[in-house]
């Protein structure tokens, strides 16, 4: 049986298959989860945010015009949306920041889904370290070393996602590797960075 | 004796590494790799680099991520009222046209029958009687149900015992279902005037 194509199935998203749709989020659930996971690091929110990216997939489905590649569309909605969550964050949501007043209340014990220790310690120090490398580049330099390194997205999709030249995404990355190669210096074997 | 190349920009090794280079420009920096170790390095460097950031492994979607997408676009009120409406909007408008004849008829009927209704004490006390004094005899034989059932009717019948109050209760247009009637307490407390109505 022949593979359908993104594309193919969105058409018939469009034309009202729900099936099809279901196709699309087995294809791209664990990879969008994985995208806003690394973007945000909340898990919790994470999730939310691949269900409001495929939700707004599906509610603009009428007027999807296949036109760019359906991976450029689900990431650049999923981008915009993982943009937009990093700045609401309030300060003392922030991943380095911790209580602002030393207390932790109810509502902030609910809401505060970042890792625990227990699945801290479940991560290789290497992978954290690498981890927190990534979390510490400036959104844009983060989103594309994310949809480059994890997401598999070429260049010239990554300019699309991000709204900028194909050559501007190279010098962002390239720029983006120059921080991570500071920081993960004590990682780096073999090759003089 | 050939001079040593100087060597090249990190940022065009970097993209040689990531393989961003066209054809021709690739060719020269792998030109000048053969002979420039620092280069060969700082290459490999990139590269490894890219390894070791492949160690940040990825996180599955806890297994509840699909029921609550679906439940989130069962519940995504624009499109799916869109649908719902384009699909059965004949049969919503037929309730809705429903609904709108039940409350005209309603407001014309009811108030007319709550005005013919007399006090709860008097229905009670009718019950109590004895079946001869407020019985058959004291209805009029010349009040058939269909006559009790015109409106006018309703609002201008005498009303003389507790079985002719059941009729005009059982023939009321607007609320035809008699389990519906009894709901209301005053009709609960006449089991005599409700056999009586059946006869």
């Amino acid at each position: 049986m022949a593979i359908d194509s993104d594309l193919e199935l969105m058409l018939r998203v469009r034309g009202g298959d729900a099936e099809s749709f279901e196709v699309l989020l087995n294809r791209y659930r664990s990879p969008l989860v994985g995208f806003f996971v690394r973007m945000v690091r909340d898990r919790a929110l994470a999730e939310d945010l691949a269900q409001d990216a495929f939700l707004r997939v599906y509610q603009a489905r009428e007027r999807y015009q296949p036109g760019a590649r359906f991976t450029t569309w689900l990431y650049r909605i999923a981008t915009n949306l993982a943009l937009n969550a990093l700045r609401d964050r309030k300060p003392s949501d922030s991943l380095s920041g911790g209580e602002s007043n030393g207390r932790i209340g109810i509502t902030e014990l609910i809401a505060d889904k970042r890792p625990t220790a227990e699945q801290e310690l479940m991560l290789s120090d290497r992978e954290r370290l690498v981890r927190e490398a990534i979390e510490a580049l400036p959104e844009r330099q983060r989103a594309a070393v994310i949809l480059q390194r994890y997401q598999e997205v070429d260049y010239r999709q990554i300019g699309t996602i991000l709204g900028m030249s194909e050559g501007a995404v190279k010098s962002l990355l390239f720029r983006a590797h120059e921080n991570l190669r500071v920081r993960l210096e004590p990682l780096l074997e073999g090759g003089q960075l | 004796m050939k001079t040593r190349q100087p060597c090249l920009k990190r940022d065009t090794l970097f993209a040689y590494a990531n393989h961003m280079l066209q054809d021709h420009e690739r060719e020269r920096v792998e030109a000048h790799l053969e002979s420039c170790e620092t280069c060969k390095s700082i290459v490999a460097g990139y590269r490894n680099l890219g390894a070791v950031l492949a160690e940040w492994k990825p996180v599955e979607p806890s297994p509840s991520f699909d029921l609550r997408i679906r439940r989130r676009i069962e519940s995504s009120a624009p499109s799916r009222t869109r649908i719902s409406w384009a699909i059965t909007g004949w049969a919503r408008w037929a309730a809705v046209a429903a609904i709108v004849a039940l409350i005209v008829v309603a407001g014309v009927e009811l108030p007319h029958a709550l005005r013919s209704a007399p006090p709860a004490a008097h229905l009670i006390e009718a019950a109590k009687s004895p079946a001869g004094t407020t019985g058959p005899a004291s209805v009029t034989p010349a009040a058939p149900p269909a006559a009790v059932a015109a409106s006018t009717d309703i609002a201008t019948a005498p009303v003389e015992s507790a079985g002719q109050e059941m009729d005009l209760y059982k023939n009321l247009k607007v609320l035809e279902n008699y389990d519906m009637l009894e709901n209301f307490g005053v009709l609960s407390e006449l089991p005599q005037a409700s056999e009586k109505s059946n006869d």
